[in-house]
């Protein structure tokens, strides 16, 4: 035991894989170890500010003075040469005197930190590198960190509310994962839409998660969250190509199914003049009343046609605003109740209440609902049901609005199934004109939607217009802003939650 | 709406679900010496053709119910009406579109035996021409 003691008296100093020396008032070191000299060089007669840092004069700030002046051991980071080139170092600097001593002398001593230094720089690369925008936030949604993919795009964003930098809004977004992951230490995500700094729409999804806790990890309020957001513009411009080829396929379907109908009429109408111009030539009155006929009643078509045609392009520029989705489809049950009773049919309807209301074109909808249970009620009178039904529905399903309507009428073989929508096609003789659900399967499309068919013939069919809700158009009025909260809370991180405050 | 037959010469089906193109092409046959039978349900013009088969057959390519497709294959798969020659209108598709077959979306089942595809509105003198081209020295 003595041994040792007497072994760590005379060595340690020498010894210590540590750099320390003995530094006094004036700055020059009196005395250094091994590891000092050997990664400083000789010292001997020089100044700390010479050796050290290259400098003829003491620093500005000297860690040493500061020591002597209050006594006080003091710990700074600093940079200094090694062979020439400066290295990361952690010094401490403790003042040796008591008060009673000749001169005053200073205990230096410095560890190196290159690589906790490199691994905080290769974390920071990590942060500014990753490609999303990352932002991490504080509790008044201020932005305390941003990286250099956030900033190019969104421009300064440091200290400024993240709705302000990605939104240029002046307050908070309606739904705001960052607020739910402040208040229930959850990851929330959403789809938002924001205004990038050179006035282009961008569209991301974004998660938050919680990063820092006042307690530490999962400990007390949440104190910092990180936001990691991807952009999706191009895949919404995609999206939206995608969608306009589709309406245009619907109008050159549409078109077809025009040219169709009007050939039909026509031939109708030539018949007219033929049967009319034989029975003159032939002197046959009865034949002549039988051609005018004729060509009365297709002009009577072609007229009901116009007028068909001109409701139909009604809905070309959807009137799009925030609805209640279940009021089009309580108007059309109010529409059609009576006249199902009359018809002996039973109507039913289910519209929970309290659905969150979706940008529509209510007209449009209600047009869609209309033809929808006109053709199930003419269903169920041409079925042979015992107790004829129609069903209308209103569900949300994966963040779709569903519209159904289902009758237990006559249904449809295959055959009709696959014209219904392709052509200008009808089973109601000349008592339809084929643009019921044509013009229906239109303004479900240009709501970004689709129209489904269940059909079994002699049991019944089932229409359902989807409509999701992130396809559905805009409102004019409407400012960017988040389309669809995506997130239902996802799982708590379990790691990668431990930052210091959001650095 | 003209069902059943009329006068001599070579029978002809008509078969459109438009009364109206039943009527004017029953006209015009029988100005011209055949005998339509106009139908406006494909049921009951096949219920025609089995009990007795026409000389030749005009059908409406598109209509409810069962279109004129599945007619056609209904008709090629009996025995009087195997070789029917079958004259195809629709309004939906142009001549030209069934050059070399059916148009794309439409049955794929491959046409046999005698047909032709005629575009609605008809010309008479067209339609007369591809009957005769059927029929050839039968028309009276």
């Amino acid at each position: 035991m003595k041994s040792i003691e007497n072994w760590v008296r005379e060595h340690l100093f020498d010894r210590a894989p540590i750099a320390i020396a003995v530094l006094d008032g004036e700055h020059r070191i009196r005395l250094a170890n091994e590891a000092f000299t050997t990664l400083f060089g000789p010292w001997e007669g020089r100044t700390c500010h010479e050796l050290l840092k290259g400098n003829e004069g003491p620093c500005e700030r000297c860690t040493l003075d500061w020591a002597m002046v209050d006594g006080k051991t003091r710990v700074c980071d600093d940079r200094l040469l090694v062979g020439g080139h400066p290295a990361h170092f952690v010094v401490r600097v403790a003042p040796l005197g008591d008060g009673e001593a000749e001169e005053e002398l200073a205990l230096w001593m410095a560890s190196n930190v290159n690589e906790a230094i490199s691994l905080r720089r290769e974390n920071d690369l990590l942060f500014e590198k990753t490609p999303c925008y990352v932002t991490v936030l504080d509790r008044d949604l201020r932005i305390v960190r941003a990286n250099r993919r956030m900033r190019e795009a969104f421009g300064k964003a440091w200290g400024h509310p993240c709705y302000a930098v990605y939104k240029r809004r002046n307050r908070p977004c309606r739904v705001c994962p960052a607020l739910q992951a402040f208040q229930d230490g959850q990851d929330h995500s959403a789809a938002m839409v924001g205004v990038k700094a050179d006035g282009s729409e961008a569209h991301y999804v974004v998660t938050a998660s919680p990063l820092a806790w006042e307690g530490g990890e999962g400990q007390g309020r949440v104190t910092f969250v990180i936001e990691i957001a991807t952009d999706v513009t191009e895949m919404k411009i995609l999206e939206r190509e995608k969608l306009e080829a589709e309406r245009l396929a619907a109008v050159g379907q549409t078109v077809a199914g025009l040219a169709h109908g009007i050939k039909n009429i026509l031939m109708g109408m030539e018949g007219g003049v033929y049967v009319m111009r034989s029975g003159l030539e032939k002197g046959d009155g009865r034949k002549v009343d039988r051609g005018m006929e004729m060509l009365s009643r297709n002009v009577e078509r072609i007229s009901s046609l116009a007028k068909n045609l001109l409701s139909f392009s009604k809905g070309m520029v959807p009137r799009v605003a925030l609805e209640d989705p279940a009021r089009p489809a309580r108007e059309v049950a109010d529409l059609y109740a009576s006249l199902a009773q009359r018809e002996g049919i039973r109507f039913e309807t289910d519209f929970p209440a309290g659905l969150a209301p979706a940008p529509m074109d209510r007209e449009g909808i209600h047009t869609c609902l209309a033809n929808l249970v006109s053709n199930a009620l003419d269903a169920c009178k041409a079925g042979d049901a015992p107790e004829p039904r129609v069903r209308m529905r209103l569900f949300e399903r994966q963040g779709a609005l569903v519209y159904e309507v289902a009758d237990n009428g006559c249904g449809m073989d295959y055959e009709v199934k696959s014209k219904i929508f392709t052509t200008f096609f009808t089973t109601k003789g000349a008592g339809g004109t084929g643009l019921g659900l044509l013009t229906t399967r239109k303004i479900v499309q240009e709501h970004g939607g689709k129209v489904e068919v269940e059909t079994s013939p002699g049991k019944g069919t089932t229409f359902r217009l989807v409509l999701p809700r992130n396809r559905l158009p805009r409102c004019p009025e409407e400012a960017p802003e988040e389309s669809v909260d995506a997130g239902a809370p996802a799982a708590p991180a379990k790691e990668g939650g431990h930052g210091e405050g959001g650095g | 709406m003209a069902e059943g037959t009329r006068n001599e010469g070579p029978v002809i089906l008509v078969v459109d679900d438009e009364p109206d193109i039943v009527e004017y092409l029953s006209e015009v046959l029988e100005d011209h010496g055949f005998r339509p039978a106009g139908f406006t349900d494909a049921g009951k013009a096949l219920e025609a053709a089995r009990a007795s088969p026409p000389d030749l057959v005009i059908l409406d390519v598109m209509m409810p119910g069962r279109t004129g497709l599945s007619l056609y294959r209904t008709l090629r798969s009996l025995p009087g009406t195997e070789r029917v020659p079958i004259l195809f209108v629709s309004g939906a598709a142009r001549e030209e579109d069934f050059e070399g077959g059916l148009p794309p979306g439409w049955s794929a089942a491959a046409l046999e035996g005698p047909h032709a595809f005629l575009e609605k509105p008809l010309a008479v003198e067209r339609l007369l021409g591809a009957i005769r081209g059927f029929l050839g020295g039968r028309i009276g």
